[in-house]
């Protein structure tokens, strides 16, 4: 039986608090933030990231069609679908189709491809769908709407959840639009266009529906249908229905904003991550008209977890913010630090932007500060005092600046840290940094940094940082405490001065003299201190134990 | 405390032309050095284990000597100790190489100084507000002129004249030496007659500002036999620094500088040298100024305190004399890069006692020493090099 065998999603990583769109016009502010593209994304790249995020695993010979749906393609003439579906390498033999014209294109996409793979005229189709509208400048549109894109594969083999029946109802009705040559989104009256268009099409659709299949509100897990710009409408069109607010899947008003076209679909996205097999989902979009479906989720819905999708989107803007919170948790406790105030995830996700994404407290101070060591040879220590510090590594690495003329260079890794950290194992010979080192003082100028070297360093697997930020690996109380002082973020970054500083939060720790931030037993601290930029820079890393 | 003498070895140098050099950048002047470095070691760009880079004005990192060259990921040390610069990247590639880390290594120093914005040597960074106001380093070195003609008994004629004459030697040995930034010889009338640019220092008794690089291959002593028959060995370089500047110290006594009697103390005595100007064979020292140049032959033990007049009045110093001083011209003909400066002074005695300077070439040298005083000055660097073990 057809169903949807995959998903994916895709939420630009800029979100925009309605609060700001306030302190620029004045009037009022609509709560929460959106998603907001940027400049180098339109709906074409934004529903290729969502059907790459989709494609996981799966063999792109094996698709046979690509639908895109979206309001807002960026040609009048070309065909978009193609363009994505050489990003996915899909091959030359297949149908690409865009759909548009309707907020509901995607699920109108949707009910195309379970046609023609019911038909037998195919046996896989991807349906895209990303949207990117304008609203005018200080007008409600503006706040309440928001980027994204998602993506499902439709098939019969593997299905995740299968599309038990349809139901579509088609209504010409002038509501919202956007002409030929209109940059900005248009409506009429609110009242009109909701009462005559939303609020009464989209509860048609649905009990269509489940008069038609013989269901009632209480035999769905999950209730997924879009909203109108005018959030409160959205639980109130099924008031009459019957349904209950848990069984409502969340719009994502608060945090994303109206996305148009995609908005169905992503949201269906996000009710599969969290759905079990057996559940029933309903599914409903409106756009002149209505469509809506039956879904019943199988066992394979377990095999599909590992996508991006909805939930960790949303997640990927708090993963960075985890940093600073921590940094300024040890900072408060060390009296030489530059700050010494916790902070919170509120604040750090709210604050001034500096450079998108990273915003203020992303962002290391500019301090004053000295530090200094005595160095002596290792067997002339213990004359001096019982517990002195050895070094076991001292390494650097410069690069030849290719990272920045690099086409390959992937932004997302230090090479120079990697090589540091691999030279500084050896020489002290760790085999497993992540077991053997016992605490660390990195490099954190910018918090993003701070994440990059834990898997430059080893410490975390590439790409999985954030499982190991979430769980609390490098808090004091964590299997390996990272910026026990407070880091560059809070006790300060005073150029010349900081990787003594951190070496002499690791002598002191090493030492059990760092009062309330004593880690226990510490056998190994290694510190890293970078200088330039990502492609081209200095990294030392050292190694010192007891 | 051990000796640096003896421990490890030059094998290769190299050295740009210096001048103004407008059609060239940075990226250039690193690369003509250290190839021709590369080539008289006889090694392969990646052989190279680890470097150490010194600029004061022209680089702020490692990456400044990685980028050019294409040097992966090996350890690259970016120094900076004012004039001392040139000096303080060898050193550090000495001692590492000497600690046993690393058995070949570059230490490079350069300075493109010309078409970067800069209108001149002089005046420094972190100047005091108010005791330093609008301190220039001719200004300086011009006190230490007029204290010394004055503490020492010379006319202001008498003065000029001698220091005059340093630039005219200076000049002279600069025209023999084809990479010289200054390729001209001058009369002692110019030199006494050129503008004044801070009384009593005209024109000619300032050194210029120079673009230029040069590059030394640092090996252990043991292995150099393994890379060129004529290996130049280490045998001492002592460093030291002032804890306050000079001038703002109440006792100072504007006619010679400590740093640089300790510095060459150190040196000497890891060299093992009881009579500098008898076991020197050649040297080339720090003549920002013509005054400088003076007060090092005293600072250096090359001269009686008070008495470097007449060695300069009998020719003591020049190519023919008993101890030459600039064979290449010095910084007021050869020029002065800043982070350069020490590795081409180091480049010009190597050259010396592998016997490789045409006319300039000094007979029988043995050993030489190079000479590096930085700052408004506070640190000095000297360096002594031979062409035999023991």
């Amino acid at each position: 039986m057809v169903g949807i065998t995959s998903y994916g999603g895709y939420i630009p990583l800029h979100r925009l608090s309605r609060e700001e769109f306030f302190r620029a016009w004045g009037g009022f502010a609509m709560p929460g933030e959106r998603a907001v593209a940027n400049f180098d994304e339109d709906s074409v790249t934004m529903a290729t990231e969502a059907a790459i995020d989709c494609m996981k695993g799966i063999d792109p010979k094996t698709v046979d069609g690509l639908f895109f749906a979206t309001t807002t393609s960026p040609y009048r003439e070309k065909q978009c679908s193609a363009i994505i579906s050489v990003a996915l390498d899909l091959g030359r033999e297949i149908r690409t189709a865009d759909f548009t014209g309707s907020l509901r294109a995607g699920t109108i996409a949707i009910a195309s491809a379970m046609d023609a793979i019911n038909a037998g005229a195919a046996k896989s189709i991807m349906v895209t769908a990303a949207d990117l509208r304008l609203g005018a400048p200080a007008g409600d549109f503006e706040q309440a709407l928001g980027d994204g894109g998602a993506a499902l594969l439709l098939g019969e083999k593997g299905v995740i959840a299968t599309i038990e029946g349809s139901y579509s109802i088609s209504d010409d009705f002038s509501g919202v639009w956007r002409s030929d040559a209109d940059t900005f989104v248009r409506t009429w009256e609110d009242r009109m266009v909701l009462d005559e268009g939303y609020s009464a099409v989209l509860p048609e659709a649905i009990s269509g529906l489940m008069k038609k299949y013989n269901l009632a509100p209480g035999d769905f897990a999950k209730v997924v249908y879009d909203t109108p710009t005018d959030i409160r409408r959205h639980a109130r069109v099924t008031g009459g229905l019957k349904f209950d607010a848990a069984q409502l899947q969340d719009p994502l008003f608060m945090t994303v904003g109206n996305t148009g076209a995609a908005l169905a679909m992503m949201m269906l996205v996000a009710a599969l991550e969290e759905a079990k097999p057996g559940d029933r989902i309903l599914f409903a979009s409106y756009g002149n008209g209505a469509d809506a479906f039956v879904l019943q989720v199988t066992p394979e819905i377990e095999k599909v977890r590992d996508r991006r999708g909805i939930k960790n989107h949303l997640a990927s803007k708090r993963m960075l913010a985890l940093i600073p919170v921590r940094s300024h948790h040890n900072g408060s406790l060390n009296p030489k630090a530059h700050y010494q105030r916790e902070i919170t995830m509120e604040q750090v996700l709210g604050a001034p932007i500096i450079a998108w994404p990273l915003g203020l407290f992303d962002c290391c101070g500019v301090s004053d500060g000295a530090a200094a060591a005595i160095v002596v040879r290792a067997e002339d220590a213990k004359k001096f005092r019982e517990d002195p510090v050895y070094v076991k590594a001292l390494q650097i690495c410069v690069g030849p600046g290719e990272g920045q003329l690099s086409t390959v260079y992937d932004y997302t890794h230090v090479e120079e840290t990697y090589r540091a950290g691999l030279a500084a194992y050896a020489e002290a010979g760790i085999s497993d940094p992540r077991k053997e080192i016992s605490m660390a003082e990195v490099h954190d100028c910018f918090s993003i940094t701070e994440a990059t070297i834990m898997e430059d360093l080893q410490f975390s697997p590439r790409g999985r940082v954030k499982e190991d930020l979430e769980a609390g690996t490098f808090t004091l109380e964590g299997d390996l405490p990272v910026q026990p002082d407070g880091g560059l973020k809070c006790f300060g970054h005073p150029i010349g001065a900081s990787g003594l500083r951190m070496m002499y939060e690791m002598y002191l720790q090493l030492q059990g003299r760092a009062g309330p931030r004593q880690i226990k037993n510490p056998q190994l601290g290694l510190t890293h201190n970078m200088g330039g930029q990502p492609g081209a820079c200095t990294v030392s890393c050292l190694i010192v134990g007891l | 405390m051990e000796s640096i003498r003896d421990k490890v070895a030059i094998i290769g140098m190299g050295c740009t032309k210096f001048g103004e050099l407008w059609e060239k950048g940075a990226d250039d002047l690193i690369i003509e050095a250290a190839y021709e470095a590369y080539e008289d070691a006889g090694i392969d760009p990646n052989d190279i284990q680890a470097a150490w880079v010194g600029t004061v004005a022209s680089g702020m990192m490692g990456e400044c000597l990685s980028t050019p060259l294409k040097l992966r990921n090996i350890p690259v040390t970016h120094v900076e100790n004012a004039c001392a610069t040139g000096h303080e990247a060898l050193r550090n590639a000495c001692f590492a190489v000497a600690s046993g880390m690393y058995d070949i290594v570059l230490a490079l120093g350069f300075e493109k100084l010309k078409d970067t914005g800069l209108g001149g040597l002089g005046i420094g960074r972190g100047l005091h507000p108010t005791l330093e106001m609008r301190r220039t380093a001719p200004g300086t070195f011009a006190f230490i002129a007029t204290r010394y003609f004055h503490t020492y008994g010379l006319t202001p004629e008498q003065g000029k004249q001698t220091i005059a004459k340093i630039a005219v030697k200076n000049h002279h040995n600069g025209s023999l030496h084809p990479k010289a930034h200054f390729r001209r010889e001058v009369t002692l009338e110019q030199v006494i007659n050129a503008p004044i640019i801070a009384w009593p220092l005209g024109l000619f008794d300032c050194c210029p500002t120079t673009d230029g690089a040069a590059a030394a291959i640092v090996v252990p002593a043991a292995m150099a036999k393994k890379f060129r028959e004529d290996p130049i060995y280490i045998k001492g370089i002592g460093l030291s620094s002032a804890q306050l500047l000079p001038h703002f110290r109440p006792n100072f006594g504007w006619t010679s500088f400590t740093v640089n009697k300790e510095a060459s103390r150190q040196a000497y005595e890891q060299a093992g040298i009881k009579d500098p100007r008898k076991e020197i064979s050649v040297a080339c020292v720090h003549d920002c100024f013509t005054i400088t140049e003076l007060v090092i032959y005293e600072d250096l033990g090359f001269s009686p305190v008070g008495r470097a007049k007449e060695d300069v009045d009998a020719g003591t110093f020049t190519l023919e004399g008993e101890l030459p001083i600039q064979s290449d011209g010095g910084l007021k003909s050869f020029g002065h890069p800043i982070g350069a400066s020490g590795l081409r002074m180091t480049y010009e005695t190597y050259k010396q006692l592998q016997g490789k300077c045409d006319v300039r070439q000094i007979k029988n040298a043995r050993l030489g020493l190079s000479h590096t005083l930085g700052g408004p000055p506070q640190v000095s660097c000297v360096t002594i090099v031979g062409n035999s073990l023991g």
